[in-house]
């Protein structure tokens, strides 16, 4: 049947559509179209702008923090003579606290974050739920199972336990993904079995844990390994970064490049494929790039937890739930936040608190903060 | 542009629920999918729209095999408004609107200015340019169901395919649905195939009606040859009566009156005792 045929003998439809003008409202839509892509353009580069601008200022502040305390603007002389070789007058051990001691250390704060926070915020639209943090497949359970048997079998030697720690969060998260793919057989629901076969993988890894801890030597093993799951960056050292850096780019670039098909992804699986997305793809470098980002901070860094989960809340809470904004400003909140926490785990005591539990200690009540202000506003995260 | 089921058998892992499915769906044409609970509508559905992969046979895009065309590619021609649920992140209708222009978009790139006019220009036409700027979860039902048949409109498709849009609206927001979809249909020349459970619709807004019955036949044509007293029964199990309603401007509009079996008994025997 022909498009002529069909509106002749379809004899029910008589009502015209209403009579607007339809100049009149291409023109107003477009006024409105401008004021939207715009003012949105707008806002995002004034949101990136401040929060690289206070990240700087945070950056300063903590270099200058610690044991021996620098003003922000000595810091600022020293990181500009060390870079640009703009002349000052510092004194040689000052430069050699902040270039050496402090900065390494800082950089890997600012990094782990950015990376957890990333991750997390992938895994939360890739999951459809705001509960989800980055080992949610079982890369921190396998990467700490991996570190444990390296400390272990070597007794600490920091490259096999980081190596080790790396491979097994991966291995972990393969685990995953082909048993839930085994289960679905290629059916819709993807995402739940993931979740689950996750959590499988992840209490069997923590048991090998366990297994490991139990028959480790009390008297120096067994501390080693009990400290490094706690989480520490003080020993990072700049060789360490200068491989950390590789993971770390392959799994922020695609994920940052990727930022607005996670949208996409909301409505759920199939309604994501109806409007022309490879899921199983999508889904596939999503994985790939969180375990990257996470599996490599827990190689040098040990379990940090809570990173992942709020700082994505954190950024929605502030911005709304558009990944186009929320995956950026998680690495940008990331590095922040990570690197404060960090700060206070080498100044506030005479003695250093590890990484994983003041980012607990801080994270938590937070968290709560945080929630206790969304559900106010209505239970909208806007 | 066509889509056509030929000799499908549409199901699960290892069970065929719907037998040698032939159904060829055009542009410019709104068909009505009608039939009861558990029957297998949903499941052909999803065989047509490519979300599960046909038993046997072939869906076939203009003559070309959707088994080998990617979702990028198929998305481009069709488009596929979902029943209402609530997505877990609250986006505005802007940004649902927009994820419609996903299959036009490359795999890194965000929507443009371009894209943007698109969207409000849906909006507009649909007449909810209001709706923009406010959260999808926040609107009401009706609200919700026209920034998703917008967000499909984006997709710039050929052929429109509606899982109950009228479910869970109230009786008003039914109506309008139904005469938007008409409208599409009418202006656009899109094919809109969609199922609903209230043989009104498909008199209201359709000129073919697919009905599939109790045991499973398909049974296809005009709606008036279709939606019958007798087909309904085999159908549903359920007597009806179909009567006419004339309109202020004469128009003849056919509807579909269930006779509930009690007011059946509660006659006869009123006959009776007279």
């Amino acid at each position: 049947m022909s498009d002529d045929d069909l509106k002749q003998d379809d004899g029910v439809t008589q009502s015209p559509p209403p009579k607007d003008d339809p100049v009149v409202l291409s023109k107003a839509a477009a006024a409105r179209v401008q004021s939207a892509y715009e003012a949105r353009r707008a806002k995002n580069i004034a949101t990136s702008t401040i929060s690289l601008v206070v990240l700087f200022a945070l950056f300063v502040v903590s270099l200058g923090l610690g044991r021996m305390l620098i003003p922000p603007g000595e810091i600022l002389g020293i990181l500009l003579n060390q870079w640009f070789g703009i002349p000052g007058d510092f004194s040689q051990g000052n430069i050699t606290i902040v270039m050496n001691v402090r900065l390494p250390r800082i950089c890997a704060a600012m990094l782990c974050g950015a990376a957890l926070a990333l991750a997390g915020a992938a895994y939360q639209g890739l999951f459809k739920n705001p509960m989800v943090s980055p080992d949610i497949l079982g890369a921190s359970a396998g990467a700490s199972f991996g570190a444990a048997l390296a400390i272990m079998l070597t007794g600490g030697n920091n490259s096999v336990v980081s190596a080790m720690a790396f491979g097994m969060g991966f291995a972990a998260v393969l685990i995953t993904y082909f048993a839930s793919k085994r289960v679905s057989k290629g059916s819709a629901n993807m995402t739940l079995l993931l979740v689950l076969c996750g959590l499988i993988v992840q209490t069997l890894f923590q048991s090998f844990v366990s297994i490991i801890k139990y028959v480790a030597d009390p008297n120096d093993t067994l501390p080693t390994i009990t400290y490094w799951l706690m989480g520490s960056i003080a020993k990072v050292t700049w060789g360490d970064l200068s491989v950390f850096i590789i993971p770390f780019i392959l799994g922020t670039v695609p994920l940052l490049l990727l930022r607005w098909r996670l949208n996409t992804l909301a409505f759920g699986d199939a309604e994501a494929e109806a409007l022309g997305v490879n899921v199983r793809l999508l889904r596939a470098i999503l994985i790939v790039c969180s375990t990257l980002l996470t599996a490599s901070v827990v190689a040098i860094a040990g379990v940090v937890g809570w990173v992942g989960l709020i700082i994505p809340h954190v950024v929605r809470f502030l911005t709304g739930p558009d990944n186009r904004t929320v995956i950026p400003l998680s690495l940008v909140f990331g590095a922040g936040f990570l690197m404060i926490v960090d700060t206070c785990c080498r100044s506030m005591m005479a003695y250093e608190i590890p990484l994983g539990i003041l980012t607990s200690i801080i994270g938590a009540p937070f968290f709560f903060y945080i929630l206790l202000r969304t559900s106010r506003s209505g239970g909208g995260s806007k | 542009m066509n889509l056509v089921a030929e000799h499908v058998n549409c199901g699960y892992e290892s069970t065929v629920i719907l037998e040698d499915v032939n159904l060829a769906f055009t542009t410019g044409e709104v068909a009505c999918i009608l039939g009861p609970n558990g029957v297998g509508k949903t499941t052909m559905f999803k065989t047509l729209l490519g979300f599960l992969q046909p038993k046997s046979g072939k869906v076939l895009l203009d003559g070309q095999d959707c088994a080998h065309m990617s979702r990028r590619e198929f998305a481009k021609h069709v488009a596929y408004v979902p029943q209402l649920h609530e997505p877990p992140f609250p986006y505005s209708v802007l940004d649902v609107v927009l994820a419609g222009r996903a299959a036009h978009l490359g795999i890194f790139a965000t929507p443009a200015k371009e894209d943007y006019d698109k969207a409000d220009e849906v909006l507009e036409e649909l007449q909810v340019g209001f709706l923009r700027d406010r959260i999808f979860t926040e609107c009401s039902g009706g609200e919700q169901q026209m920034a998703l048949v917008a967000r499909a409109l984006v997709q710039d498709p050929q052929i429109l395919v509606m899982d109950e849009p009228t479910a869970s609206l109230d009786f008003g927001n039914q109506v309008r649905v139904l005469s938007c979809v008409q409208r599409l249909a009418m202006t656009r020349g899109l094919g809109v195939i969609m199922t609903t459970h209230n043989p009104d619709h498909a008199f209201l807004c359709c000129q073919r009606a697919v009905l599939i019955t109790r045991d499973r036949k398909i049974l296809d044509g005009h709606v008036d040859s279709i939606v019958t007293e007798n087909n309904m029964r085999q159908a549903y199990g359920i007597e009806v009566k179909v009567t006419e309603a004339i309109s202020d401007e004469g128009e003849r509009i056919k509807t579909c009156v269930p006779i509930l079996s009690s007011t059946v008994e509660a006659r006869v025997s009123e006959t009776r005792r007279r």
